[in-house]
This record gives structure tokens, C-alpha cells and sequence, in this order.
């Protein structure tokens, strides 16, 4: 019996998130059908370049609309059920945007501040702030990585990684 | 050539010592992720991909392949001993294995799955070798349309039976193939969707969506659980690991569900949609139905064991077959290989044996090489694998992006790469909480270009008339069982409302 309030609660959620996807991938698939339509469709006994694009927008469309059907169906039953919200324990969310930080930063300064500096900042901020790992630890384990990654792909794979600002202090 | 002076072609070609480095490399690092529980095979090629691009393509696709069949080894290890799947294929194997294992038997269990794997897997490669120059010159008679529809049923069979939600699969396919219309048009060299851009020329990378979609989106996805995070704190199975080799009884008892497990699995993992993990679960299903004890599964039958590791492995080496005679993926991991060899400027298909013979022995030896390099691998060093487990995933995460971060970096040696696996992981995150599997979308975007090009030539060769098609009885079965697999749950849903309605009568 107790167990049904916190089922409902899953399963109103997961209807609501299918609904909000139903509608992006309706609007989508609409944006798709129109760009199709800019192109050639049909080129007398051939196909032209959005007919393909066309049909999988128009199948994507009706399948968001079943999609969206089949949930708001779903929401009018469980209403006829007693809905409580429970105490549902909240998950890291703060460690997930902590790391979309470290990513973006590494997205950012990889070119100017160069792989290994970009790297090594960005495996102390994981390892020290996010995950609260020993710091011993974390550097050496930072140090290991860079430096072998950094030989890897530079000097075995040819990838000529970034130097960024380490290239001016040698020179 | 003859059949045999093909087999010593390739065992040259595999015994080489560059492809037998990778070729270790490859099941070495398949064992460690099977080991892993989070990091699949899938996840493990994904992020590897564009290091292939530097290597030669046999040392390449001797790697990958290696990668998805030593996972199969690996994630039986932490199955008997912690009561962790390392991989889904191995879940069958907690029920019995681990039950063996607190019984002080978890030697003879991971011995005999050892044996049982290298049995199947080798039998799976046998049926790759003698199965796939003969089914290649039967695909070769097949004309597009035959081809376009094989390819759709493919893609229905996978969607069908590995997706939760049939609804949900049919999504992701559809915007797969929406994906894989980005780009130059092969048909018309029109653009299509490039919005001006350059970089959109050429279509979506592969590799920076496969990183995207299971790399950088397992690192965000787990940063918010708690539980999937933790280690293991302590190796709960008492473990003797001394005496590896099963007696006389256990082998008796384990033929008869190591030659069911292997005919099983080449059968399951030939067939799109079916592959390992459905095999090892049919296996376990049909052995304790064949049993005259079924009430000792999961209480530590080696049956439970020996069955399903060998179905497993010989389905991961049996699904080569569909995917090097006629060039369609039956799995995801089968779709990113395929993403491999079309990176490479190659693509498996019915001629691809004869246009290039010495990639294909070289692939199909190394996995008989690969499959001894496991048994000698896992026998002695379980202990040390088992240790792997026990890695914290806050090490793990950083590595994952570092390698996804530099592998998109290296397909251009241009930082906007690296933005675009970031966005794709952000997409992937996404998909994982609104309950998206990304499998279908990946499938279909590396099928798509093939299937369109198909497609069209067939309209071209009937010059658009329907009826021609009529003509064309092997390209209509295949189509009408496509639309019956989508079609059937409707049918369900109506006979049992049809049911329903008569018992109230």
C-alpha cells in the first residue's frame, strides 16, 4: 500500500517527461517537413534530395503524436487514482552542473591555454573539488594521465595536441 | 584462392606483429571494461573510435572486434564473484555462478564459463569462417531493392527486440536517419540541412556523435547516482581460485549446455536484434526446462553457468556474419564497427570478401587468436581483473572525457570537435532521463546513406512504378515481416480488448 503513492509519483513523472518530448520532437519533425519542402522532392521518375528527409519527418511526427496520445491517455487514469507526492530523495544534480562547468571549461581554453595545462586543471578540478579525492592522490594520478596521454597521441598517434601558452614560455 | 590457403593468408595477417599487439590490446581492454559494470563494449568503441582513424584498418578492426568479444570474458568474472554483471550478457550468470561461488566453488565456475566461452566463441568463429564467403554469394544475387528491404528488416528486428519501448525505438530510429541526411545528398550532390556551413559538407562525424552519445553521456548521466558510482567494498565471494579446472563430473554435467549454448547463440547472434545478452537468457531459460533438476538453478548449478556464457560468446562472434557478408550491423556495437570500416573508406557488404580478401581472414583469424589470448588471459589473472572492480569511478570519469575530449580533437585537429561531442553528450545525458535509448538512433544514422542509396537505385531501376515492385517477391516478405513486427503490438492490444470483450459476454 505504500509502495502505490511513490509509483504514482514515477509514473506521473515519466508521463510528463514523455509529453514534453512528444512536443519537441513534434515541432522538429514540423521544422524538418517545412525544410524538406525548400528542397526538390521529386525530380520526374527520380527521387530529389528531400524526399527522404520528408518521409522520416512525417513518420517522426506521427510517431511524437502517438507518443503524446498514449501519455495524455495514461494522465487521465492515474488522476482517477488518489495522487501523493512523496518524499522522493533528490539526486546530484549539483555534481552534474559542476561538471558541465569543467567541461564547458575545458571546451573553452583547450586552444588558448593548450592540452597539458587545460588537461591537468581540469582532472585537479574533478578529482580535488568535485569528487573530494585525496590530493596526493589526484596528482599523481593528474600527472601519470596527462603526461601519458599527452605522449600517446603526440608522439605515437601524430596528433599534434595544442601547446597553447606553454609554447610562448618556451620559446 | 582456396579455402585453406585463405585461413593461412589470414593467420599470416593476424600473427603479424603489429595486428597481434592490437589484437591483445583489443581483448585486454575488453576484459577490463566486461569487468566494469557502466562501461560497455558500446561506450568502450564509441570512445575509441577516432584513435582507429590513425591506425591501419585491420590492425583497427582487430582491436574493436577484440574489445567487444573480450567484454563478453570479463564480465563473467565479477558475475561469480561480487554478484556484479559486468556486462547485461552476464546478468544469467549471478544466478548460479555466484551461488557456486559462496559454495567455495567459484574456481570450477569461472573455469568452466572460461572453457565455456572459449568453446562457443571459437565455435562462433568457425561459423563466420566457413558461413560467410558462402552466404555472400547468395547475398549477391540480391538486387537493391532485395538489399534496401533486408537492410529495413534488419533495422526493424533490432528496434523490435532490443528497445523498451517499441514507440521510443521507432523515435530514435527515425531521427537516426534523419541525422544521417546532413550533408551532401549521393544521389543529387544537393546540400541538405548544412544551414552554409563547410563542416556540415560531409555530414555528422560518427565518431564525435557515437563519443557524445555514449561517452561523455554515461560520464553526466552517472555523476548524478549514487548507487550505480559505488564500489564494491569488499570481495564477497569466498574465492578458490586454485583449482580452476573443473572435474570429471563437471564437465559431464556442462557438455550438453556448452553444445546447446553454442548452436544457440550463432543462431541468435546471426538473427538482428538477437546477440548475447537474449541468447545467454535463452540458454539459461532452455536449460533448466531440459534439466531433470530444475529446482537446483540458482542454487548453484554449473549448468546455469556453463550454458549461457557459452551461448554469449558464440553469439558475439556469430554476429559477424550478417555484418561482413552483407553489411548490416544485428547490434549497436555491430553498427559502430561498420561506422569503423566506412571511416576507412570501406564497406562490409556480399563483396566485400572479394574486393578485400586479406582484411576480411585477417579479422576472422585474429578471433581465433583473440579467443586463446582470453583463456590464457583470464585463467591465471581473475584476481588481478576482479581488482579493476575496485577502481573508484571518480578516477574513471576524467579519463572517459580526456579521451573523448582528445579523440574529437584529433579527427580535425580542430577545438570545435571537441564542442560538438560536448553538445552530442549533452543530447545523450538528455535521452537517457527522458528514457531514449540512443542503440536505434546510432544504428539507423550508420545504415542510413545505405539504405537511401539503395532505396533510390531501386526507384531508378523501376523507374518509379509500383508494380514492378509486386515482381519482386523476396524484397515484399521481407517488408511485409517488418511491417507485421510493428504492426503486432496493435494486433495484441486488439485481440486481447477482442478477448476481454467475450469473457464479459
Amino acid at each position: 500500500m505504500l509502495i502505490i503513492p511513490f509509483l504514482n509519483f514515477r509514473i506521473m513523472d515519466k508521463i510528463r517527461k514523455d509529453i514534453i518530448s512528444a512536443i519537441f520532437l513534434a515541432l522538429l519533425s514540423i521544422s524538418v517537413i517545412f525544410l524538406s519542402f525548400q528542397m526538390s522532392v521529386w525530380q520526374r521518375s527520380y527521387p530529389g534530395e528531400g524526399l527522404f528527409p520528408l518521409i522520416f519527418g512525417v513518420l517522426l511526427l506521427c510517431l511524437s503524436i502517438s507518443l503524446f496520445i498514449i501519455n495524455i491517455k495514461k494522465v487521465n487514469l492515474i488522476k482517477e487514482i488518489e495522487d501523493q507526492k512523496p518524499n522522493v530523495k533528490r539526486m546530484k544534480q549539483g555534481r552534474l552542473f559542476k561538471y558541465l562547468a569543467t567541461i564547458l571549461f575545458y571546451v573553452i581554453c583547450f586552444d588558448i591555454l593548450g592540452y597539458v595545462l587545460t588537461t591537468g586543471l581540469v582532472f585537479l578540478t574533478i578529482l580535488i573539488f568535485i569528487e573530494r579525492r585525496n590530493y596526493f592522490i589526484s596528482f599523481l594520478v593528474t600527472l601519470i594521465t596527462v603526461f601519458f596521454s599527452f605522449f600517446l597521441f603526440n608522439s605515437c598517434l601524430n596528433v599534434p595536441l595544442p601547446l597553447g601558452i606553454i609554447k610562448y614560455l618556451w620559446e | 584462392m582456396g579455402f585453406l590457403e585463405n585461413l593461412l593468408m589470414g593467420f599470416r595477417i593476424s600473427l603479424a606483429g603489429i595486428n597481434l599487439l592490437y589484437c591483445f590490446i583489443g581483448v585486454f581492454l575488453g576484459t577490463v571494461i566486461g569487468v566494469l559494470p557502466g562501461l560497455g563494449p558500446t561506450a568502450t568503441i564509441a570512445i575509441l573510435l577516432p584513435i582507429t582513424f590513425k591506425i591501419e584498418i585491420t590492425s583497427a578492426i582487430i582491436m574493436l572486434a577484440g574489445i567487444y568479444y573480450g567484454s563478453q570474458y570479463g564480465g563473467t568474472i565479477t558475475s561469480v564473484l561480487v554478484n556484479i554483471p559486468g556486462e547485461a550478457a552476464s546478468v544469467v550468470t549471478c544466478f548460479d555462478g555466484y551461488q557456486m561461488a559462496k559454495k567455495g566453488r567459484a574456481g570450477v565456475a569461472l573455469g568452466i564459463a572460461a572453457f565455456g566461452s572459449f568453446i562457443g566463441g571459437t565455435a562462433g568463429i568457425i561459423a563466420v569462417t566457413t558461413l560467410a564467403p558462402f552466404l555472400s554469394s547468395i547475398a549477391l544475387i540480391m538486387g537493391p531493392l532485395e538489399y534496401s528491404s533486408l537492410m529495413f528488416l534488419g533495422c526493424s528486428l533490432v528496434i523490435y527486440f532490443s528497445s523498451k519501448s517499441l514507440l521510443k525505438g521507432l523515435i530514435m530510429a527515425a531521427i537516426g536517419f534523419l541525422l544521417s541526411t546532413i550533408g551532401m545528398d549521393v544521389m543529387t550532390g544537393a546540400e541538405r540541412f548544412t544551414f552554409g556551413s563547410q563542416s556540415l559538407i560531409e555530414g555528422i562525424n560518427i565518431a564525435l556523435l557515437a563519443m557524445g552519445l555514449f561517452g561523455i553521456s554515461e560520464v553526466l548521466y552517472l555523476a548524478e547516482k549514487e548507487k550505480e558510482r559505488e564500489n564494491p567494498s569488499v570481495l564477497t565471494a569466498s574465492t578458490s581460485l586454485l583449482n580452476l579446472l573443473p572435474k570429471k563430473k563437471d564437465w559431464e554435467d556442462s557438455a550438453r549446455p556448452i553444445a546447446r549454448g553454442t548452436l544457440l547463440g550463432i543462431l541468435l547472434g546471426v538473427l538482428p536484434g538477437g546477440g548475447a545478452v537474449i541468447s545467454s537468457f535463452i540458454s539459461y531459460g532452455m536449460e533448466k526446462r531440459l534439466s531433470k533438476h530444475p529446482d537446483k538453478f540458482g542454487q548453484g548449478a554449473i549448468e546455469g553457468v556453463a550454458g549461457p556464457e557459452t551461448a554469449n560468446n558464440a553469439a558475439a562472434s556469430g554476429a559477424f556474419i550478417p555484418l561482413l557478408t552483407l553489411g548490416i550491423p544485428p547490434n549497436v556495437v555491430m553498427a559502430l564497427l561498420l561506422g569503423a570500416f566506412m571511416i576507412h573508406g570501406v564497406t562490409p557488404g556480399p563483396l566485400f570478401i572479394n574486393e578485400h580478401p586479406t582484411l576480411f581472414w585477417g579479422i576472422v583469424t585474429s578471433m581465433y587468436i583473440g579467443n586463446i589470448i582470453l583463456v590464457i588471459l583470464n585463467v591465471p589473472l581473475i584476481k588481478v581483473f576482479v581488482q579493476i572492480l575496485f577502481v573508484p569511478y571518480a578516477f574513471l570519469s576524467p579519463i572517459i572525457l580526456l579521451f573523448c575530449f582528445i579523440g574529437a580533437y584529433s579527427l580535425n585537429n580542430n577545438p570545435i570537435d571537441i564542442l560538438i561531442v560536448f553538445i552530442f553528450g549533452i543530447i545523450g545525458y538528455l535521452m537517457r532521463k527522458f528514457e531514449f535509448e540512443p542503440g536505434p538512433l546510432m544504428l539507423t544514422y550508420v545504415l542510413g546513406p545505405i539504405f537511401e542509396k539503395s532505396l533510390s537505385q531501386s526507384i531508378l531501376l523501376t523507374q518509379a512504378n509500383p508494380t514492378l515492385f509486386i515482381t519482386r517477391p523476396i524484397a515484399i516478405i521481407l517488408f511485409a515481416v517488418s511491417i507485421f513486427l510493428y504492426l503486432s503490438p496493435i494486433i495484441r492490444w486488439y485481440l486481447t480488448r477482442k478477448g476481454k470483450a467475450k469473457s464479459v459476454v
